[in-house]
């Protein structure tokens, strides 16, 4: 019957009905591994740590299955520990309806070894809640010439699933304004605009420093670093009212920013005419559960004298910093 | 040594990456127990279902049940629960109670035979949906510049301002439409916030079912016809399409002028002489209901003009089910 062959839709939001993000993400991170002389030769243990649970999830009890057996027990915090013979095992974990399920490929386990694992839960949708998000940067670029100039603007984006705007076709030709007015197929625009699918980029990186931001401190945070970076008041607001609800979200957010060179991973930009200076500033937020301290990060600060092209994106990520290990 | 590290936990990654074959939808079907069933046949299973969140009218209710993309069976519930005879083995289903819940469908449910297992069921209602109210923007375009004052009555919690908001915003406003405000410039003013709505029914509601490729093209011809500048279309457009093209296929529905103050009342001194206010309600949607049309009026800009547009993604009613 044709009319089942629906996937899920609507009870989510529809977020989900391309899981590819999802199926993407990198959730079973083996984090060490070691001898412990007092097991067994026939003993070995596994930790499972999960990240992303929430506070009254912790210690719940929790499905999982080892090859084909199942079994239920209740976490130690967020940990799950499993002791199980020497061998080879796929495992699936389920917490509750609240994460996706998380199924593991093979994992390998030797006589007397202890493996820790980090699984990064996803959350499943909730009507109360936000959607996921899916993993993208949201690129905004403005043009700033001296005199009115022809310019033409290519980005090499290196995501999945280009949105571009206006229309893209192999590089953007337009006539710029000194006054940033973008002009292109006889309209005219404030910037030019992509976005894709991308990995998640907190979790390939090792957060050394960075901020955390409550949610009340979100904007002020936002224009003053913003303003001292040197982001006039319309590109700040432009910034501002994107990231600012995406921080608002959050009782506290991790904050980390990238720019100019470090972007290049996420796009190529090419300019022609080459300008005085290209800067790109990208945000990184991750919903931070509980107390965690972080050294500043020392941000850049722009010269805006002659031709200047400035791109600002970013990304909400599902990172969380390891905090039980 | 940063790089070292990166490289190590990109391996790591990629050596442990889990992949899905399948969409793997936990859902709200939530397992409870299970026990022997010994008056079943070797090679039969039973599950016992049993919902939360119905309704005390609905607790005996007449329900619609698929199990495995099979035909629609109609089953009664006794005291909001039923049990189902499946043979042994993976099964997954689709349960429809009526326009007041959600479609629910089950993840992938194992069972043996002479197995009993019962699942609790959480049922989501279609009606009084908490849903943000994103992004309206105001844009003022008066004809010299003078004074202003903006206040918005959100019909629930402001979730979001920008600039700040202090009972109104005021300032200066400029014919190349730049508000100033406290020795700032702003292009336009940002609200958003968290208002109780019911879930969307294309049956009932006149709109628009897009394709997930025609989204851009449609949002283009739509805004183009009510009067949108390239630059507010811009805003819409880079704001909303991407989220919408995540879908395969999406159910619109617009809201103008007056329709709009069930979102906020939107009260602008010196009075415009021209206010357009410009909502889009979406979903993404499975159905083939093909909505009543919907008109839709342009802007004439002339004179002191505002234009106000935002909108909400709100859960859409498929009834994939047969009925």
């Amino acid at each position: 019957m044709k009319l089942f062959t629906i996937t899920f839709t609507l009870i989510l939001f529809g977020c989900t009905a391309n899981s590819r993000p999802l199926d993407r993400m990198a959730s079973v991170i083996k984090v060490k591994e070691y001898i412990d002389d007092s097991l067994g030769q026939d003993e070995a243990v596994y930790y499972f740590n999960f990240n992303g649970l929430e506070k009254k999830h912790r210690g719940a009890s929790t499905r999982y299955s080892l090859n084909d057996s199942e079994f239920v027990t209740n976490l130690n915090d967020k940990q799950l520990r499993v002791k199980t013979a020497p061998g080879t095992y796929k495992m699936a974990f389920y917490i509750n309806s609240n994460y996706y399920e998380v199924f593991t490929d093979s994992l390998t386990i030797d006589p007397q070894m202890v493996q820790v694992y980090r699984i990064n839960l996803s959350k499943t949708p909730k009507i109360q809640g936000k959607p996921i998000e899916r993993k993208v940067y949201k690129p905004v670029i403005y043009l700033y010439p001296k005199t009115e100039t022809e310019i033409a603007v290519t980005v090499d984006i290196h995501g999945m699933n280009p949105f571009y705007y206006p229309n893209y076709n192999d590089v953007w030709n337009v006539t710029a304004q000194p006054n940033g007015d973008i002009e292109y197929n006889g309209e005219s625009y404030n910037y030019l605009f992509w976005e894709a699918d991308d990995e998640d980029h907190l979790e390939e990186v090792n957060v050394k420093e960075g901020f955390v931001i409550p949610r009340d401190e979100a904007v002020s945070f936002l224009e003053e670093k913003l303003t001292a970076i040197g982001f006039n008041s319309e590109e700040r607001a432009d910034f501002i009212t994107f990231w600012g609800p995406k921080l608002a979200v959050n009782e506290k957010s991790l904050v980390r920013f990238e720019w100019n060179e470090t972007c290049d991973k996420f796009a190529d930009l090419t300019i022609e005419p080459k300008p005085d200076h290209i800067y790109r500033f990208y945000i990184f937020i991750s919903a931070l559960d509980g107390d965690f301290v972080l050294p500043p990060q020392v941000l850049p600060q722009f010269n805006r004298e002659g031709f200047v092209v400035l791109e600002w994106g970013g990304q909400v990520s599902n990172y969380q910093p390891n905090t039980s290990l | 040594m940063m790089k070292t590290t990166f490289l190590f936990l990109a391996f790591l990654l990629i050596s442990t990456i889990s992949l899905a074959e399948e969409k793997r939808i936990a859902a709200s079907f939530i397992f409870d127990r299970s026990e022997p069933a010994p008056a079943l046949s070797e090679d039969m299973g039973v599950f016992s279902f049993k919902f939360n969140g119905l309704e005390k009218e609905d607790l005996n209710a007449k329900i619609t049940l698929s199990c495995d993309g099979g035909e629609n069976e109609t089953i009664k519930l006794k005291d909001g629960k039923f049990d189902y005879n499946a043979p042994a083995g993976t099964h997954r289903f689709v349960i429809y109670i009526n326009d007041k819940y959600f479609e629910l469908y089950s993840h992938n449910l194992i069972i043996g035979g002479q197995e009993k297992h019962f699942y609790s069921v959480n049922t989501i209602m279609t009606l009084g949906l908490q849903i943000e109210v994103d992004k309206p923007v105001i844009y003022l375009y008066p004809e010299e510049s003078t004074s202003f004052e903006v206040s918005v009555i959100p019909k629930g919690d402001m979730a979001f301002t920008y600039p700040k908001y202090d009972e109104n915003w005021s300032g200066m406003m400029h014919p190349n439409s730049d508000l100033e405000i406290n020795g700032e410039i702003f292009n336009y003013l940002f609200w958003e916030s968290k208002q109780e709505m019911n879930a969307l029914n294309p049956r009932e509601t006149a709109g628009f079912v897009i394709q997930k490729e025609g989204i851009l093209s449609f949002l283009e011809e739509k805004l183009n016809q009510v009067g949108f500048t390239a630059k507010e279309r811009a805003d819409f457009i880079t704001f909303w399409a991407p989220q919408m093209e995540k879908h395969e296929q999406v159910f619109i529905t617009f809201h103008q002028d007056a329709d709009c103050d069930m979102f906020a009342e939107l009260n602008i001194s010196p009075t415009p002489e021209n206010l357009y206010r410009f909502y889009m309600s979406w979903g993404s949607y499975d159905g083939d209901v093909v909505p009543e049309s919907q008109k839709l009026t342009s802007f004439q800009r002339s004179g002191f003009t505002v234009i106000e547009w935002g909108g909400q993604e709100i859960p859409t009613i498929a009834n994939t089910l047969a009925l």
